[in-house]
């Protein structure tokens, strides 16, 4: 109790500083991984994939349409979804792609997007994410 | 001021306000830790007063851990600092150079800035020795670029170089800081000089 | 000063700064470099339309020798080397995102526009950039393929020509006749020239080496 009384400041900074690193390393709303190794997939191509190479990915699929289109060519049961790109991060989306268990594919006519979704998306850790080739 | 101009525009006056402000910082508290004083400074060296080695470390320690912790928190980004390329025959003949300058003068270009604001007719004759010997190194530069530029690493960062996190490179120096202190402190003990009294 | 508080104020310090190291220690840390500012904004600048130059604004940089502008190449040396663009450097996306980006994006002076086949690796090197820090990135619309198609197979059909499309179809003439003469040259003379650009691209990052 007496060292509680007399280091109370210290513990007090201690814990703030504590709290602070676990909100931020729980944070959904930073960039917080090595940049490069989280680009490395877009440098060995691993990032890219077919449709035919689809069945191959782990768990299920969540297959996000960048230009609203929902042209996926799946089956019924597969889960498409069609978020324009400048709005993948909202809060409603982003829980939903980062709640998803397996891989995530992500298509659009223009490349420039899904290639600036994909970055932006590994670089906040989703580790499969893939681009529809 | 590259790591806070990153997160916040600022335009360039605030920018130097800041760094003037910085500075002035650094020198009160150079001044009030009694580092305008030569025979403090020099004490560093004969092991009676080690107050040089207490602060500086603390001080380099408490910036590095407050630094981490604020670039990992996103406050900061720490991406901006310039880390210094390292040429190693340079750094040793330059460090030599520099411990017999401050042994015998009593002060380090830092140090003899503040010393020289409160009046020391020491302090400005250093730091004119400090300018002209700087003058001398920048006229004959082409004589001496081979040794200048020898053995160079480039920006090395020692947890680099040891493969170790930035973190636990923190918590390493941290505990040799914890270390360097308690025998700096024997060392006064030790090497106690009562004749060398705290006046300016 | 009073010696007890003197050593409470030292175990207090010593505390707080072991304490600090300690959590350092268990953090992730990395001494590379994470992209910095929040996720939505960045996406922005990535998607805005701005971030896009369309060939014939590059074209027109190419012919007017604007100083502003720096072409960076991120395919492959090969095909760098079989289709080179007048006035640019050729960066590999393999290099570009294993070393600092800090060597090429330094000057906020210069724009840098990224070129590549088509959009892909281009737009890559530019959120990657974008991600880092640096504004001054950009991306040709497109790419070699459009370039090529708009640009160097340019023809005018048609029975009038404006001002306007008169003064677009000369500047595609010219960007044309730039490209097809760097790509003419013999292998050796290319080699130098591309030698040359990077020793020259390197002298304009400025500093006090």
């Amino acid at each position: 109790m007496k060292v509680l009384k007399q280091y109370w400041i210290v513990l007090l900074i201690i814990l703030a500083t504590i709290t602070a690193v676990f909100v931020k390393g729980f944070s959904r709303n930073s960039f917080r991984y090595d940049a490069v190794k989280r680009a490395e997939p877009s440098v060995n191509k691993a990032n890219i994939i077919t449709p035919g190479q689809t069945a191959r990915l782990p768990g299920d699929i969540l297959w996000i349409d960048l230009d609203g289109v929902k042209n996926f060519s799946t089956g019924p049961d597969e889960k498409v979804i069609s978020i324009p790109a400048d709005s993948i991060l909202t809060k409603t989306y982003k829980k939903l792609i980062f709640k998803h268990k397996g891989s995530i594919v992500i298509k659009s006519a223009d490349k420039a997007i899904s290639a600036g979704v994909w970055m932006i998306l590994a670089q906040m850790g989703i580790k499969n994410v893939y681009i529809l080739n | 001021m590259g790591p806070i101009s990153s997160l916040v525009i600022m335009p360039e006056w605030l920018d130097l306000l800041i760094a003037f402000m910085i500075g002035t910082g650094f020198g009160f508290a150079l001044e009030q830790a009694g580092f305008s004083s030569s025979r403090k400074l020099a004490g560093m060296f004969y092991g009676y007063d080690t107050t040089v080695i207490k602060v500086f470390f603390t001080a380099a320690i408490v910036a590095l851990a407050g630094s981490q912790l604020l670039s990992y928190l996103g406050l900061i980004n720490l991406n901006q600092v310039f880390v210094n390329e390292y040429y190693v025959t340079s750094a040793i003949a330059g460090g030599i150079i520099m411990g017999a300058g401050f042994i015998m003068g009593g002060f380090c270009p830092g140090t003899g800035i503040s010393a020289m604001s409160i009046g020391k007719i020491d302090a400005m004759v250093y730091i004119a020795g400090g300018l002209t010997g700087a003058f001398l190194f920048a006229e004959t530069y082409p004589l001496i670029r081979n040794i200048a530029e020898a053995n160079y690493k480039g920006p090395v960062k020692v947890n680099e170089v040891f493969g170790i996190s930035p973190g636990l490179f923190t918590l390493i120096l941290i505990a040799a800081a914890a270390v360097m202190f308690w025998l700096a402190e024997a060392a006064e003990k030790r090497f106690a000089r009562p004749d060398i009294t705290n006046e300016l | 000063m009073n010696f007890k508080s003197d050593m409470k104020t030292r175990e207090k310090i010593s505390a707080l700064l072991l304490s600090a190291g300690i959590i350092l220690a268990l953090l992730p840390l990395t001494g590379n470099r994470s992209f910095s500012g929040k996720p939505e904004k960045v996406l922005s600048e990535i998607l805005n339309a701005e971030t896009f130059f369309s060939v014939d604004q590059v074209a027109r940089f190419i012919v007017t020798e604007d100083s502003t502008i720096q072409l960076i190449d991120v395919r492959s040396p090969e095909a760098y080397r079989k289709n080179t663009m007048p006035r640019s450097v050729n960066i590999p996306y393999n290099d570009f995102i294993g070393n600092d980006p800090d060597k090429y994006l330094n000057n906020t002076n210069i724009k840098s526009i990224f070129i590549s086949d088509d959009d892909y690796y281009s737009s890559l090197a530019m959120a990657y950039s974008k991600g880092l820090g640096y504004n001054n990135c950009y991306v040709m619309k497109g790419g070699l393929k459009e370039w090529t198609s708009t640009v160097i197979e340019s023809t005018f059909t048609g029975e009038r020509i404006s001002a306007r499309e008169n003064a677009l179809f000369e500047t595609r003439i010219r960007a044309a006749r730039l490209f097809n003469e760097m790509n003419s040259l013999p292998d050796s003379l290319k080699l130098k020239f591309m030698e040359s650009k990077k020793f020259s691209a390197k002298k304009l990052d400025g500093g006090c080496e």
